[in-house]
């Protein structure tokens, strides 16, 4: 195995949390952008002031110099696989402790705050509290009826949006998925498939994003999540008793397999892996595997991603390249989990 | 009828009803539309979260921040450790201003 694809795991990163078997990972993003000059999108080359701007505010806030907490090579690519919607276009200052700060593409300011598992309150809390403290040193956009001003109006207000992966494979190959998107859709949340595979997602992770509008508080749009996180958790339940109720023996065979393909592949493609992973997750979960923790199945996902196999190896690589190092890291890892 | 049209950053009504403000002037010339946005999607355009009470000496605490860190750089390259403690702990008792 390559050496590099086990250095540092931050523990916040891959940490579990309550409902980790189906709430892969959760979390809040706040956006602020400025009371003066436009809006990134619209901002053209003053966007390069702006940004110096926020990187000054962050280097007082947080005492140290931002340039040396910017993320780049490996854990960004990690960072990347589990935010997708991370990836590309935003500079990431990583404080610790789960905390991003995201500079672009949209507003000046975008604070994200992750956990494994439901995102907790005192995670919102610290971000909050970060988000004040900036607001001593910028200039944010704000009015006093609507609130914090923003280019997403879906984000004036509080400027909130809370996102999460569920993971729902019983949900997935019950039939059930269609109908989860719609209830959900009712509350106005959007549901879309990882790596946007719909109505078959990707190793059937499922992202969801609530915007809690602008006349909730944070402490009562986090409990509104909240809620949202234990009607998907119940949804994959009932999904779960239904698809047993038929295809008991077919489910155990499915894991089965897709744990000893995991343990032999020579050729791995994260698609695939993705939905071996989800199958094994499924039968560990309804007891027909030994027991494998959590921590390791999140983090095997998020580590052989194809961002972080490029960023690990320093290059582009064709697809072959790519598909035999993610196989040759899943067997190093797989081999150390129980007998199926 | 012609259609509105910030004068701030040119952002049209059009897109102001796709979901998308340009600048916060677009709050101002298209505040109808933008209530009417948020009433259809939230059921409530009105803010009711903590007031944002900005630090109105916050630039000339940033200033005199960059001052200090400047002043800091210099006591430390001329060794006099003596004044890079006090301008240090300076600096961290207006950072302690600053994010309070």
């Amino acid at each position: 195995m390559n050496r590099e694809l086990a250095v540092e795991r931050p523990d916040w990163l891959f940490a579990v949390g309550p409902y980790s078997e189906t709430v892969i990972c959760s979390g809040v993003e706040i956006a602020r952008s400025f009371a003066t000059g436009k809006f990134w999108w619209k901002a053209g080359l003053a966007r390069i002031g702006q940004k110096k701007a926020v990187k000054k505010a962050f280097g007082i806030i947080l005492g140290q110099d931002p340039r040396t907490l910017e993320l780049r090579g490996h854990l960004r690519g990690i960072i990347w696989e589990k935010y997708p919607f991370l990836r590309g276009t935003t500079t990431l200052i990583s404080p610790g402790n789960g905390l991003h700060i995201g500079l672009g593409p949209n507003e000046a300011v975008r604070l994200y705050s992750y956990s494994g598992g439901v995102l907790s309150e005192s995670a919102l809390a610290r971000a909050m509290r970060l988000t004040e403290s900036a607001g001593q040193v910028l200039d944010f956009a704000y009015d006093r009826e609507m609130g914090f001003l923003n280019p997403n109006l879906e984000e004036v207000g509080s400027g909130l949006r809370f996102k999460a992966i569920l993971h729902l494979p019983a949900a997935v190959h019950a039939g059930t998925l269609s109908g989860f998107r719609e209830k959900l859709s009712d509350l106005g949340v959007k549901a879309e498939g990882f790596l946007k595979g719909w109505p078959k997602p990707a190793g059937s992770l499922v992202v969801i994003t609530y915007w809690p509008g602008p006349d909730l508080r944070p402490h009562e749009a986090h409990l509104a999540f909240r809620e949202i996180m234990r009607f998907g958790v119940e949804w994959e339940a009932e999904s779960c008793s239904l698809l047993l109720s038929y295809a008991n023996l077919a489910v155990e065979d499915r894991a089965a397999r897709s744990m000893a393909t995991l343990r032999v592949a020579r050729l791995l493609g994260y698609g695939e892996l993705a939905d071996l992973l989800s199958w094994v997750r499924l039968g560990v979960g309804i007891g027909a595997l030994e027991p494998v923790p959590v921590k390791e199945m999140t983090a095997l996902l998020f580590i052989s991603g194809r961002n972080h196999m490029r960023a690990v190896a320093g290059r582009e690589l064709t697809e072959t390249e790519e598909n035999a190092m993610r196989a040759s890291l899943v067997r190093a890892t797989v081999g150390g989990w129980g007998e199926c | 009828m012609a259609k509105k049209i910030c004068p701030n950053c040119g952002t049209s009504e059009a897109e102001v009803l796709r979901g998308r403000a340009g600048c916060p002037r677009c709050f101002v010339v298209f505040r109808d539309e933008i209530r009417a946005f948020l009433d259809s999607r939230f059921g409530s355009s009105g803010y009711s979260g903590q007031p944002y009470v900005k630090n109105q000496k916050a630039g000339e605490l940033v200033k005199r921040f960059e001052e200090l860190q400047k002043e800091l750089a210099i006591a430390i390259e001329l060794e006099d450790y003596e004044r890079a403690a006090m301008l240090r702990d300076e600096i961290n008792k207006m950072r302690r201003r600053l994010v309070s």
